[in-house]
């Protein structure tokens, strides 16, 4: 049926728009549009073209609404395009959506897919029937995932009394156990303390080395892609505004990050105050700027080029008695907003044009 | 396909999971018990004082009388359950996009899920409820084992007539945001329809005969009546025919319904 190639997943100029009813306003205006509706369209992806090999992670990142979960619902097949054409592991996902459905794992942040009332056991071992997977390879997919994810402590535990990251490990299993070439992520990490956020992936690591599976992850927290994908796209408003490498991106496109500094009260009150009642540092270096903080804290945007972030702190401590320095990284609206200024996105559509 | 013979194991899994998952609730199960032993004893009350009046009503006696309410107390949670919201609430929070993508059947997932719930409350609704009516107004148990035979299979058919019905008045929410508003008309209607309020055979004439010919007389009163002995013989053959054409068409009715629904999904979004 699918012939096996090195290309999991190909859309050309992938598209989908949405027809919504307006309601007029007022009595009649809401009694007409019931009988003559007035349609928008609007556009929730726009000429997407995506290429994502065998073995990849790959991380899909971009504000709420710019079109990442209708692109994941395109490729699931749950969702038919518009227009534009979309492969997945060899298949048409809308047409052959139940034969795909046996090559790809799922797994929605903020949903489940286990028995709610159920011990977890119970909701990994009715999979396999979903999925007819063979009793023994379940069994030994199972011991595996009981391993690496440490099912153990909490297996047999009613999968609402489990704690947010036990109960993505245990979708984690569920979306594995019938050995999918290709796993969808959909904010795998969202609502997680720094300890599960790190186990988590570091099993998605693992399971990409040691069985191959392709990973697409969409995430608004750029730690994750950090971390998991050598590659990643940047989508706003149904469209692809890059399409790279990971490395290097903050210092690209990243805009500023922010020291914040806890000033010992001593030293606090020594500082000039400035509106709001503001300690103001004087005599900033190049390229750093101060921004309101809430006292006794002192906030400084600095971007990437002005000068090493040791450096502002050891200029900064030379000047007045630290408790304490942390850092803000940018988000991804930060750098979203620095590609549209910097028109960075023409020149990345011009890269891609000449390689493709 | 290749693995065809276990085709059929999931559905029967599901079912499993789902029985499994009502013994969870003991503490609601033992409150629900409660109120229909309650609503049992009412509707009993109120027949006493009528056949004070009178002996016989439309054939039946007040021993038959009170064997029909307390079966059909006994019945409702495994044929026409209250409150069941559980498709509508996965049409509303998005879920049931994730239930449509897997590679199975959507109705006959919904369809086994309320088997075994209905096998739960068979098991944990009906026989307590039945005995507490023996207990409270020793009702005995009424015909052998032919008529509990007879109606055992035609609450087969009733059981699925109700998963049917509940399916349609649930999937409507794919087209209406505030659906409650149907689950409570499909509810009301099935309750006074199936015989949960008053006997159907003291129904008036025409009310009657309209009835007999809707699904609701499949769910509960001709098992009932079967039970209590009303029903047996040549007419067993008319019902099953009556009611096994219902099964079908609201069967096909159901899963035609899914299938827009899933396509209006796939078009138009969550």
């Amino acid at each position: 049926m699918a012939a096996k190639t090195t290309t999991m997943i190909e859309t050309h100029d992938l598209s989908k728009a949405f027809r919504i009813a307006k309601r007029r306003p007022g009595l009649f205006g809401g009694m007409r549009s019931i009988v003559d509706p007035e349609m928008r369209t609007v556009s929730a992806v726009r000429d997407l073209n995506i290429l994502v090999e065998r073995g990849e992670m790959i991380g899909l990142i971009g504000p709420n609404g710019a079109g990442k979960s209708t692109t994941i619902k395109m490729l699931t097949g749950v969702l038919v395009p518009s227009s534009g054409k979309v492969t997945v592991a060899g298949f048409d996902p809308h047409r052959q959506r139940r034969a795909l459905a046996s090559h790809i794992g799922v797994v929605f942040g903020q949903k489940t897919q286990l028995w709610w009332d159920l011990p977890l056991i119970d909701s990994l071992l009715l999979l396999r029937h979903l999925y007819h997977v063979p009793a023994e390879r379940h069994a030994e997919n199972l011991a595996h995932m009981r391993a690496m994810l440490d099912l153990d402590e909490f297996i047999h535990t009613p999968v609402r009394q489990l704690s947010l990251g036990q109960r993505m490990r245990g979708d984690l299993a569920a979306a594995l156990l019938h050995d999918p070439e290709l796993l969808y992520l959909d904010e795998p990490t969202i609502g997680l303390d720094v300890v599960a956020k790190a186990r988590i992936r570091e099993f998605l690591l693992e399971i990409n080395r040691t069985r191959g599976v392709t990973v697409l992850l969409t995430t608004h927290d750029m730690d994750d892609v950090e971390a998991l994908c050598p590659r990643m796209m940047i989508v706003d408003h149904g469209r692809k505004l890059f399409d790279g490498p990971v490395t290097g991106i903050r210092e690209r496109f990243g805009g500023e990050r922010t020291l914040i500094a806890q000033i010992d009260p001593a030293d606090l009150a020594t500082l000039p105050r400035g509106g709001e009642n503001q300690p103001i540092i004087e005599g900033l270096p190049a390229g750093v700027r101060q921004v309101p903080a809430e006292s006794p804290q002192v906030a400084l945007a600095f971007t990437r080029d002005a000068l090493p972030a040791h450096e502002l702190v050891a200029w900064l401590g030379a000047r007045i008695r630290l408790r304490d320095v942390t850092f803000e990284e940018p988000d991804i609206e930060d750098m979203i907003r620095h590609i549209y200024e910097d028109g960075l996105l023409l020149k990345e559509e011009e890269e891609a044009v000449s390689v493709g | 396909m290749p693995r065809k013979t276990h085709y059929y194991r999931f559905y029967f899994e599901v079912a499993r999971a789902s029985f499994r998952r009502q013994l969870v609730y003991r503490w609601t199960n033992l409150t629900g018990l409660i109120v229909n032993i309650f609503f049992g004893a009412i509707f009993s009350y109120v027949m006493i004082a009528l056949f004070q009046a009178r002996h016989d009503t439309a054939g039946y006696d007040l021993r038959d009388t009170l064997r029909y309410i307390w079966l059909v107390q006994a019945l409702i949670m495994v044929v026409v359950p209250f409150g069941w919201t559980d498709l509508m609430l996965t049409i509303r929070s998005g879920d049931v996009v994730s239930d449509l993508s897997k590679p199975c059947d959507f109705y006959w997932y919904w369809f086994s899920r309320e088997v075994g719930s209905a096998l739960y409350y068979f098991l944990f609704r009906t026989v307590p409820i039945y005995l507490g009516g023996m207990l409270l107004f020793g009702i005995g148990l009424p015909g052998g084992w032919v008529s509990w035979l007879g109606s055992g299979f035609f609450l087969l058919i009733g059981a699925a007539l109700g998963i049917a019905f509940r399916f349609l008045y649930n999937i409507i929410a794919f087209w209406i945001i505030e659906a409650r508003a149907m689950v409570t008309m499909g509810q009301v209607i099935a309750t006074f329809f199936t015989g949960s309020y008053i006997p159907i055979a003291f129904m008036p004439f025409w009310l009657r005969s309209i009835t007999l010919w809707l699904p609701f007389n499949g769910m509960m009163n001709v098992p009932t009546e079967i039970f209590t002995g009303k029903l047996f013989g040549g007419a067993l053959a008319f019902e099953f025919l009556r009611q096994a054409l219902w099964l079908v068409a609201l069967t096909l009715l159901a899963r035609g319904i899914a299938a827009i629904a899933a396509r209006r999904v796939v078009v138009q979004g969550g």
